[in-house]
């Protein structure tokens, strides 16, 4: 455990896992109590985000977990005046949730559409508007948006709402990073390429006719890279976003894809 | 944390300003630097001052565009270090004018020291590190790479070429373990820019552009460049390649210039709240 975040307070949102794995929001918790914030932990799934704060306290961290469906103002303002008010302040503001689904306008549902873009793109501008004021009172902050290299290329499959989503995160992030630059206030996004991670096992495989292996195969050969990268990547360029050592960093898009948008053929 | 240990790094353009920020955080982070530039005396002084021990830090006076250079660079680290793990192509030269004042010598030397020598040091190392296995190439590039300033000709597109080659490097050397990257730095205060901003009148359009442009309330310094370098140079960033980096207070975001007298965005935004009701 080294001291990169020492005395901050980082709340992850999306911070559990379905299952035993370990996804990018868990990943980026771990990392976060490992470098010295403490953690407040949020997910939908509370248990899920109850077996992240467990895995962080075994470790020696500190972490509290709660309960919160990013799509819901009530929930946004509630997750972060839990975390102001058991841990004082909220210096990074982790935006990692986000749903994904496949189909273009004709196969999604208005409900379908009206969900994704709640979820992935509304829950931004929720825990902003309630995070922001606390980070204006402290002259410091940190927002770490999780977006999609889908939000500026179509690999490979039709996902439409996804896209526009992960999209409207680049915007918000931008309109934040602007507007709040001057009381010292950053806002930074991550474009997520191809993660070998828990989420994409459950919900892409059926796009690669069902076989993992074969999954995993080829989009190791997508990658100029030559293979995906792991959840750990994401945690570790979070980190950087994270800590002060990026204070001169702000309105960033950085893909961690392994240089895959590079490409203009798969 | 020792991000860095057992690596052996190449920085060129080390002897001051974001080259100088870059070897004191690679030394701080456990690597072991050759540090390159053509300025002699100034590399002398940097070398003393950063008192490292010769094992750690070694110096190179050489001229980039010299035919010999990337041979020479890659054989004195090699002898020094017995590898190269990390090559900083950082040393830049700039001379403004329009197109219509530049002769063709100074549009080479601008070129050659930009872009050519990057290149010719890249054609060098690269290779070695892709026998290897393991390589980190970072590439510091400049805002002027993709947004317009008045008579900055040669240096925008020699930046510009800079980062195609960081992304050529990357997809090409990608399976063989090497990343490239480029950080593009905006305003970052090195006796250098103070030279060139410090006599300027604030209100000038280009200190405006250039200063009051950069929504962060501060300007840079080079440790904030070699921060971004250490991690891209670290394990850390290991699926982070062909890309650019911004290091620049979030200038690049910004499309307009603000007013004169000094207004901050911020009351700008709240009178505009204000005036539609939104906020609270």
């Amino acid at each position: 455990m080294t001291d990169r975040l020492k005395g901050k307070v980082a709340l992850v949102t999306g911070a559990g896992t379905k299952g035993d794995g370990i996804g990018n929001g868990k990943a980026c918790a771990i990392l976060y109590a490992r470098e010295g914030a403490k953690v407040v932990a949020t997910d939908i799934d509370i248990d899920a985000a109850q077996s992240t704060a467990e895995a962080i306290r075994h470790e020696g961290g500190e972490c509290i977990a709660a309960k919160a469906d990013v799509s819901l103002a009530a929930d946004c303002s509630a997750m972060i005046e839990e975390c102001v008010a058991n841990f004082g302040r909220i210096d990074v503001l982790h935006n990692n949730v986000g749903i994904t689904d496949s189909g273009g306008p004709v196969e999604y549902s208005e409900a379908q559409w009206d969900r994704m873009i709640n979820v992935n793109a509304k829950s931004v501008f929720l825990t902003a508007k309630f995070a922001l004021p606390h980070m204006e009172r402290q002259k410091s902050g940190s927002v770490i948006n999780i977006s999609s290299i889908n939000a500026v290329r179509n690999i490979p499959f039709p996902k439409f709402a996804y896209s526009a989503s992960k999209a409207a995160m680049i915007a918000m992030s931008r309109e934040i990073a602007i507007q709040y630059a001057p009381v010292g206030i950053r806002s930074n996004v991550i474009l997520v390429g191809l993660i070998k991670s828990p989420i994409v096992e459950q919900n892409n495989v059926r796009l690669y006719g069902g076989d993992l292996e074969e999954m995993w195969k080829k989009r190791d050969a997508m990658c100029p890279s030559g293979h995906q990268g792991e959840v750990w990547d994401i945690a570790n360029t979070s980190l950087f976003l994270a800590s002060d050592e990026s204070r001169y960093v702000n309105g960033v898009v950085l893909p961690v894809d392994g240089g895959l948008i590079n490409l203009v053929k798969l | 944390m020792k991000r860095l240990n057992g690596r052996s790094a190449i920085v060129t353009g080390a002897a001051r300003g974001i080259g100088r920020g870059i070897v004191e955080r690679f030394l701080a982070e456990g690597a072991s630097v050759l540090m390159v530039d053509i300025l002699s005396d100034e590399l002398e002084k940097t070398a003393r001052e950063l008192g490292a021990s010769d094992s750690n830090l070694q110096s190179l006076a050489v001229d980039l565009t010299a035919v010999d250079a990337p041979t020479k660079i890659r054989e004195t680290a090699e002898k020094a270090f017995g590898r190269i793990d990390i090559l900083v192509n950082n040393a830049g030269i700039g001379i403004t004018g329009k197109i219509g004042d530049f002769t063709d010598a100074q549009w080479d030397k601008v070129l050659g020291v930009n872009v050519t020598a990057p290149f010719r040091i890249a054609r060098e190392i690269v290779p070695k590190m892709a026998d290897q296995g393991f390589g980190r190439v970072v590439n510091i590039t400049s805002f002027a790479a993709t947004a317009g300033q008045r008579e900055d000709t040669a240096y925008a597109v020699s930046k510009a070429g800079l980062e195609a080659l960081t992304r050529s490097i990357a997809v090409d050397y990608g399976r063989a373990g090497i990343t490239c990257n480029a950080i593009a730095p905006g305003v970052i205060v090195t006796p250098l820019s103070e030279a060139v901003l410090g006599d300027l009148d604030p209100r000038l359009p280009i200190v405006q552009v250039v200063i009051g442009n950069r929504p962060a309330p501060f300007n840079g310094a080079p440790s904030d460049i070699a921060a971004a370098a250490a991690f891209l140079a670290s394990d850390d960033a290991r699926y982070v390649t062909g890309h650019v980096i911004p290091v620049d207070g979030g200038a690049g975001t910004v499309r307009y210039v603000p007013d004169p007298d000094g207004v901050s965005m911020k009351r700008f935004v709240e009178e505009d709240l204000r005036s539609i009701g939104s906020r609270g």
